[in-house]
């Protein structure tokens, strides 16, 4: 077998060699033949021709030798391969444009595909991946804008329910982020690392094992134990130098919690490089074990993942269903905690890809629908191409080509075409790939997007069927076509009513080319604008450029609270005059018992409402919207009426149907207790960022608060363009305290979102700007070729005594017919493109902003006039100028 | 070399130079001569389907072909017999005798 094959290879590569050995065995033969008929008494010229007779045409046997190698049909091809090669390079143009927007079509839709591999199939790198589950407790009403409900998991206190309850899993473990407040300071800069907590079984859950030294233990948990930390890859290098001698070290921090003192952790190992969980807000610096005291100290917040392993045989679906039936006899049972929630089995996956996941699906479409345009672009061209080469298939015809060897030339070129697309596509998806990581996060989940040998083939699959869909309607009409109809198009096709038919084709191309590229930037644009909604109109503030520093009182400060709410208010004072400051404001947060005069009551350990003492500038400076009544001012203080505010989310839920101004809430315990009057609404809350959904809060004025918090937030926001006032606000803060200040800026947290939601945005409009780009591409081509095919005609009218203006405006009515049917058509394929987008965004906590549509619709809708303008006048007029008689004989 | 002409079977070229290559090997000319010979000039295989045949039969890796010197001193390719080759006479034959045997059963029977 592999001899056979060596054969042929070698036949195919030697060809010629091989050829010429043919004829050395044939004039062997010949000769041994004539030497046989001279033996037998014939003269030599007699023997030859006998020899001749016997031997027949040398040149058929040839053939038919060479007919019974298999790989004949390769031969061919390679043939047609060489042939196609030599035609595309005679027309660079055509074949720059061709490859060129197929390499883009096909680098979009393969960057895409590779992004959704990472997304969607690669196995995450953690032990027995497949059966990881994501177990979480989300508001059941979607809430707008709610960036955080994306990443909510579930509370510590409703996880002792849900595992405690349930049967699917065969263990579990949790992870969190710390809200703890977790200092290291050296000199003058405060650090506060972000702190993670990791049940003592998390990593050997996962299978990852530390790089240096051990795991979390479940002795590490107990109370007495010494407190332990494991330290993150990128802080063991940047804060130790990568020192191996790190284990056993102990680091001294700010502990604000509880006693407000400095404590210590004993380093026990640093985890690998490769390992990432949860870094949203910053890859977690410290990892401490999640201990139970920690979860009662966290009861209540959801930044937490509870990972669970389905027993084998349970499938999601099933635990969905079962923890679905649990979540509905806790809301009866507990309405007041569990009311209103939605818990859900998810695929572990989903915690890492949920900002990247919402976009992937329109992704996709929108990068198919680029693939789509540049085949159409390719398409148009071969069309108006094979029809400028009818002359030459039909004289190939006439020589002896079969038409089924004319379409299979015409399909080697598309193939050609479609391959060197796909090269070029290849070269662009490496740069896609290279430029989409630090878009989707999956690499900091381990899983970066990168091309294998799967994408590759996908490449060369798509270069192949790119390639045989571009040359499917000229194989069409090639096939379709007599010889003789073919010789006689020759002259029909420049006249008018051949062109027209000749042309029917391009202009339906041209259409839909018009089409798809109209809903590819409606589609695109009306993303876009949706990702850019998020940041100012649903959080319900305006967190951008706001600074909070969080100030902590010391232990001295701490006996005396009126001399630090002196000095905070001080440190406020101080901040809102420093040159460049907007506004400066305080928020002492707690959480208190509240009931109000309609005997709805919540105890402080529920999730709701949370309390918090502002001063009058505070809404101000968060821009927060008062909806009715008013804000505080500074008559609010002590002696006064005791006043509050309570934001829309409180005023629903306490007074439902009634305006809440007037009415009355009681904050705090019995003994120390007072009943505040609601004189305002605010639309929204701080809250927003940190909680998921948009839960009760009441506001009271700080002056009107006995005593203030050890732990105060100072929000500062920077006047517009004096973002570098901070360091005069900073050296305030040290000047009036005697110490620094941690700073971070308020929508850190979610600055990296939301910056990739205004990413997201931008290749959504690049997408579809190159669309645009493309199509008119496609379309000046197809339209100025259709022109020009007319020249014979437009000679005969010109040549009859048309007016030149009369014959541009007839060209110009034609293609702007063209433009209408495609506008039609897009506008059309835009609606539902919109109903599908707007579909998927229900599900999610987005919403399709219409706002923009109309004029991204129109400005397309522009832009196209203007190119099939250019494109049907600049051809016409040269073809007016035209010597009629030149004209006429040209072809 | 009195017997009449007839025309080979179809699919039997493949056979018959197997078999004549079992003894040596031979060039083009050599196994049209030896056919014509050895059949009693019943099978006359001509220049037109020897060459054919051993195309096909080399495409298929069951002869060799090389070229070598004649007692003449000239160039000529040679064929052989491959191992393949070998077992596909075998098998080739066996056929053929089975095909025989059945067709003789048919003649005979009454």
């Amino acid at each position: 077998m592999s001899r056979g094959w060596l054969v042929r290879l070698k036949a195919l590569l030697r060809r010629e060699a091989i050829e010429a050995e043919f004829d050395e065995e044939l004039r062997y033969h010949l000769d041994r033949e004539v030497e046989r008929n001279v033996a037998r008494g014939m003269t030599p010229e007699e023997a030859r021709r006998a020899a001749r007779r016997a031997v027949g045409d040398p040149t058929r046997l040839k053939e038919e030798a060479r007919a019974t190698w298999r790989w004949r049909w390769l031969d061919e091809v390679l043939q047609d391969l060489r042939y196609a090669g030599r035609s595309l390079r005679r027309s660079p143009g055509f074949t720059a444009v061709a490859v060129l927007s197929l390499g883009f079509g096909i680098g979009a839709t393969t960057t895409v595909f590779s992004v959704i591999d990472a997304l969607d199939f690669r196995p995450l790198p953690f032990q027995d991946a497949s059966r990881l589950v994501w177990v979480t407790e989300t508001p059941s009403k979607k809430v707008q804008g709610c960036v955080v409900c994306d990443y909510a998991g579930m509370s510590p206190a409703t996880a002792a329910e849900v595992f405690g309850r349930t049967r699917s899993y065969a263990g579990f473990a949790v992870e969190g982020r710390s809200t703890r407040i977790f200092q290291l300071r050296t000199g003058n800069t405060v650090e506060s690392p972000s702190v993670s907590f990791a049940s003592p079984g998390f990593f050997r859950f996962l299978g990852v094992r530390p790089l240096l030294g051990r795991a979390f233990v479940p002795e590490d948990t107990l109370s007495g134990a010494p407190p332990v930390a494991l330290l993150g890859y990128a802080f063991w290098q940047s804060r130790f130098g990568g020192d191996p001698g790190v284990i056993g070290r102990r680091l001294d921090y700010f502990d604000d919690f509880g006693d407000s003192k400095m404590a210590t952790v004993t380093i026990v190992g640093v985890l690998p490089e490769g390992f990432r969980f949860n870094d949203v807000g910053g890859r977690p610096a410290l990892w401490v074990p999640y201990s139970r005291q920690e979860a009662g100290r966290h009861a209540r917040s959801w930044l937490f993942t509870d990972v669970a392993r389905l027993r084998p045989g349970v499938t999601r679906a099933a635990a969905d269903a079962e923890l679905t039936a649990l979540g509905a006899h806790l809301a009866t049972s507990n309405p007041d905690e569990y009311d209103g929630w939605s818990f859900a089995v998810r695929p572990l996956r989903e915690r890492f890809g949920v900002d990247a996941g919402r976009g992937r699906s329109t992704l996709f479409w929108i990068s198919a629908l680029v693939l789509l345009v540049a085949i159409l672009n390719v398409a148009g061209l071969f069309l108006a191409r094979t029809d400028a080469r009818a002359g030459e298939l039909a004289a190939r015809s006439a020589l002896g080509a079969s038409r089924v060897r004319l379409v299979r030339l015409l399909l080697v070129e598309g193939i050609a075409l479609g391959l060197l697309g796909g090269a070029c596509g290849a070269l662009l998806t490496v740069a896609g790939v290279h430029a989409a990581n630090p878009w989707f996060r999956m690499a900091e989940f381990g899983l970066p997007i990168r091309l294998d040998g799967r994408i590759l083939a996908f490449v060369g699959g798509v270069s192949v069927l790119v390639g045989v869909l571009t040359v499917v309607l000229p194989a069409i009409r090639t096939l379709r076509s007599d010889l003789a109809a073919r010789l006689g198009g020759l002259a029909a096709r420049t006249t008018s009513r051949g062109g027209a038919r000749a042309g029917r084709g391009a202009r339906l191309l041209s259409s839909v080319q018009i089409a798809g590229a109209l809903v590819l930037v409606t589609g695109a644009g009306l993303l876009g604008s949706d990702f850019l909604s998020v940041r100012y109109v649903d959080l319900g503030f305006d967190p951008s450029g706001v600074q909070e520093a969080l100030l902590i009182a010391g232990t001295e400060e701490r006996s005396s609270p009126q001399e630090w709410q002196g000095l905070v208010e001080r440190v406020r004072d101080g901040a809102a005059r420093v040159a460049g400051v907007s506004g400066a404001a305080l928020e002492d947060w707690a959480i208190e018992d509240v009931r109000t005069d309609r005997g709805y009551a919540i105890a402080a350990s529920n999730r709701s409402p949370s309390v918090t003492s502002v001063d009058p500038s505070y809404f101000a400076t968060l821009r927060i919207p008062i909806v009715a009544g008013r804000g505080f001012t500074s008559a609010d203080r002590a002696g006064t009426t005791l006043v509050a505010i309570v934001n829309e989310a409180a005023a629903a839920r306490f007074w439902p149907g009634r305006s809440a101004l007037g009415r009355r809430v009681f904050v705090g315990d019995s003994a120390s207790g007072a009943w505040l009057t609601v004189v305002g609404v605010t639309a929204g809350d701080a809250e927003s960022l940190r909680r998921p959904g948009h839960l009760p809060v009441v506001y009271r004025p700080l002056a009107q608060v006995s005593a203030v918090g050890s732990l105060v937030t100072l929000y500062v926001r920077p006047a517009k363009g004096h973002a570098g006032a901070l360091p005069a606000v900073q050296a305030v803060v040290r000047r009036v305290l005697g110490r620094p200040a941690f700073w971070q800026s308020l929508d850190g947290f979610f600055s990296s979102i939301l910056a990739r939601e205004r990413d997201n945005a931008l290749a959504l409009n690049l997408f579809a700007a190159f669309a645009l780009l493309l199509a008119a591409m496609g379309v000046y081509g197809n339209v100025a070729y259709g022109v020009s095919r007319r020249r014979r005609e437009i000679g005969i009218r010109m040549a009859l005594g048309a007016r030149r203006e009369g014959v541009l405006a007839l060209m110009v009515r034609g293609g702007m017919r063209m433009l209408a049917g495609g506008v039609l058509l897009g506008f059309g394929g835009a609606l539902m493109f919109r109903r599908v987008l707007r579909a998927f965004m229900s599900s999610t906590s987005f919403r399709a902003t219409d706002l923009a549509n109309p004029w991204l619709f129109a400005g397309s809708v522009v832009v196209l006039v203007l190119v099939v303008l250019v494109a049907t006048w600049l051809p016409a007029r040269r073809a007016t100028r035209v010597d009629p008689v030149i004209a006429l004989r040209s072809e | 070399m009195g017997g009449k002409k007839i025309d080979l079977l179809q699919g039997t070229l493949d056979l018959i130079v197997l078999k004549m290559l079992r003894a040596g090997p031979a060039n083009g000319w050599q196994l049209t001569q030896s056919i014509q010979v050895v059949s009693e000039g019943a099978f006359e295989v001509n220049y037109g389907s020897i060459y054919p045949a051993l195309r096909r039969l080399e495409d298929r890796g069951w002869v060799k072909g090389r070229w070598a010197t004649t007692e003449s001193n000239r160039r000529a390719r040679f064929y052989e017999l491959t191992p393949a080759g070998r077992k596909q006479l075998t098998a080739e034959r066996e056929r053929w005798e089975r095909f025989l045997h059945a067709f003789g059963l048919i003649l005979e029977a009454d």
